[in-house]
């Protein structure tokens, strides 16, 4: 991989602790052209860490992260949410706001003090909820909708943050199988029409082999593996990280690995 | 219907329940033991009010009456719509910080600190200054004393909650209940040992706007006033901070900064509204909530009709207070709690599957 600093995303040497664990170690990572990009691996290593500092939704190192060629840190937070949006695991909502409430709510970034919504904001969110197939759900309290609908919800969110990079953690680990691919399609489109940059954390092995155009494996805070599903997903690689023995076949429409989990090692 | 959408809506309710709040002051400026009818009420008061009252025939107005409306009833009517929309707009404000409905602005122990504060001024004032006796200067021993108690307390909760540079809702809240018990206790063993002030204390943990005068309301006015822009300011904020302080973050608000300058202006202003009134229960809980429950969840409808029926739920309780058993009169807080405490619990099993913590 090309390691750049004018990537639109440029990782350079990341470390994050919680307290004395060490959870992220010397991440470098540059992404630039648009498609999806998964993050894969086992519990505790490090994904929605990596994710969260890269979206500043936790507080990065000085000098380890770049957006744009300038150092993350060094932007003011509105101005960040106006080049990353980021999708949560939990996308609980405390107060019964409507659809169309949270979101305009991706519009706040653009907004000075005391300005309100205008029709054009209006457009953008509406186009957003078209574009995610929740538009007549506009006026639903969200509280009141289901887990998927309301992940799309948050999408089209994102979305109206018209961002160049969108994140997303774990967006269909709750959705049934259905609804998985649904939701998978709608970003891939998303992906040709607006040509952006998704990162996504999957846990599903198929499905990220399946829609990524990249891969990011990681190991106990390190990238173990970065690359295209044929060269992230092999034999070795997922049973070095998770720890069981897989037997891996080409898929037999796409040729892309699918992986079979057998016994634990 | 989005916010923009209802803007035009939202503008004529609230100049709607603002014509309610100005009749209502007039009429119950008119209740009391001397009768004085609404239009004589009203002409007084408008002899008061410069430039409009050039319009007005201002002659033979009662002397008597116009003492009893400007020096009496008014003040103490102006004071309880005041505490009223800075009470329920702390309400508001602290429900959006604590992503919490039950959430209440005596919740950081503001009220029993100021409780305890206002215990030791009352005995400070009988005992080392009895020869002192204007009764402005024992007033001000309270006042301060509770003002003091409710700052330190507040701090003292706040200082316990903070973690590094962040302070987490669910220690604060915990921290506030602890302070609470230990500030109760101290206005208890306070009423123990010094039983002759028991009556005194209890009369001003139940709230009143019996000493109500116009000094009060030159002071606490513009810090209502202020206050209220100062966290209306905020409006869109809390409606970010509803979706997770982290998402907070992502979408360009600094959740933890917001809340802590929040914080910090509620905290001040209510310890300056309850040492002047004593602790006046459950408006900030109610009217907020009522608030949301009818015209929804948006920080910005929520806070300025929470701070115009905030007023109007204040008001009515207080001449409720002082016209039911007349001459004498009872506790604000006591009317404030009747009338509100059965509405908390309605609330309480309405949502008792929905609440979440």
């Amino acid at each position: 991989m090309k390691h750049d600093i004018n990537s639109s995303l440029y990782v350079n040497n990341l470390d994050w602790s919680y307290g004395k664990r060490q959870i992220l170690n010397k991440i470098c990572l540059s992404i630039d052209k648009a498609g999806f990009y998964s993050i894969i691996g086992p519990n505790g290593s490090g994904k929605t860490t990596l994710l969260k500092n890269i979206s500043r939704a936790l507080e990065p190192r000085q000098e380890s992260i770049y957006v744009e060629s300038k150092d993350i840190t060094k932007y003011k937070r509105r101005e960040i949410s106006k080049l990353i949006s980021y999708v949560p695991q939990n996308t609980n909502i405390d107060f019964d706001f409507t659809a169309m409430d949270i979101v305009l709510m991706g519009r706040s970034p653009y907004f000075k003090r005391f300005e309100v919504e205008k029709e054009e904001d209006l457009q953008i969110a509406e186009e957003a909820m078209k574009s995610t197939n929740i538009w007549h759900l506009r006026d639903k309290n969200i509280n009141e909708i289901s887990g998927g609908e309301r992940q799309r919800v948050i999408i089209a969110r994102a979305l109206a943050q018209q961002t160049k990079i969108m994140l997303l953690d774990e967006p269909v680990s709750q959705l049934d199988i259905h609804h998985q691919i649904e939701l998978m399609e709608t970003i891939k489109d998303l992906i040709i029409k607006r040509g952006i940059i998704v990162i996504a954390v999957l846990h599903d092995l198929n499905l990220a082999a399946q829609y990524s155009d990249m891969i990011i494996l990681l190991k106990e805070g390190r990238i173990l593996s970065y690359g295209s599903p044929q060269t992230v997903i092999t034999k070795e690689n997922i049973e070095s990280v998770y720890g069981i023995k897989v037997f891996i076949m080409p898929n037999p429409l796409t040729s892309r690995p699918h992986v079979i989990p057998l016994t634990s090692i | 219907m989005t916010y923009i959408a209802k803007k035009q809506l939202y503008r004529l309710i609230f100049a709607g329940l603002l014509v309610v709040l100005a009749v209502l002051m007039i009429l119950f400026s008119t209740v009391g033991s001397a009768s004085i009818s609404f239009g004589e009420s009203a002409r007084i008061l408008i002899s008061h009010i410069p430039f409009i009252r050039n319009f007005i025939n201002a002659e033979n107005i009662n002397k008597t009456y116009e003492s009893i409306i400007i020096n009496i009833r008014m003040p103490r009517i102006i004071l309880s719509v005041i505490a009223g929309t800075g009470l329920s707009v702390v309400g508001a404000a602290f429900q959006g910080i604590f992503r919490n409905p039950m959430a209440d602005p005596y919740m950081l122990g503001t009220s029993s600190g100021a409780a305890l504060g206002a215990s030791v001024g009352i005995v400070l004032q009988s005992s080392i200054l009895a020869d002192v006796s204007t009764n402005t200067l024992s007033i001000g021993i309270t006042s301060i004393g509770a003002f003091a108690g409710a700052i330190i307390t507040t701090i003292v909760v706040y200082g316990i909650a903070r973690v590094g540079n962040r302070v987490p809702t669910t220690t604060l809240i915990l921290a506030g209940v602890a302070v609470n018990f230990l500030t109760s206790s101290g206005v208890s063993f306070i009423m123990m040992f010094k039983p002759n002030h028991m009556e005194k204390i209890m009369f001003w943990t139940m709230g009143s706007f019996s000493a109500g005068g116009w000094k009060q309301i030159l002071v606490l006015f513009p810090v209502v006033l202020i206050g209220t822009v100062f966290i209306s300011m905020y409006a869109r904020d809390l409606n970010i901070i509803a979706t997770g302080s982290e998402t907070a973050k992502t979408l360009g608000v600094d959740a933890d900064r917001v809340k802590k300058i929040l914080l910090a202006v509620s905290s001040a202003l209510i310890a300056v509204i309850v040492s002047f009134t004593g602790i006046i229960g459950f408006a900030g809980l109610v009217v907020p909530h009522i608030i949301r429950l009818i015209l929804g969840p948006d920080h910005r409808v929520v806070i300025p009709f929470s701070a115009l029926a905030g007023a109007i739920f204040m008001l009515i309780c207080d001449t409720v207070a002082r016209t039911v058993i007349s001459p004498s009169e009872i506790p604000v807080g006591l009317i404030t709690s009747l009338l509100g405490a059965p509405f908390f619990i309605y609330l309480l099993i309405s949502s008792k599957k929905k609440v979440k913590i």
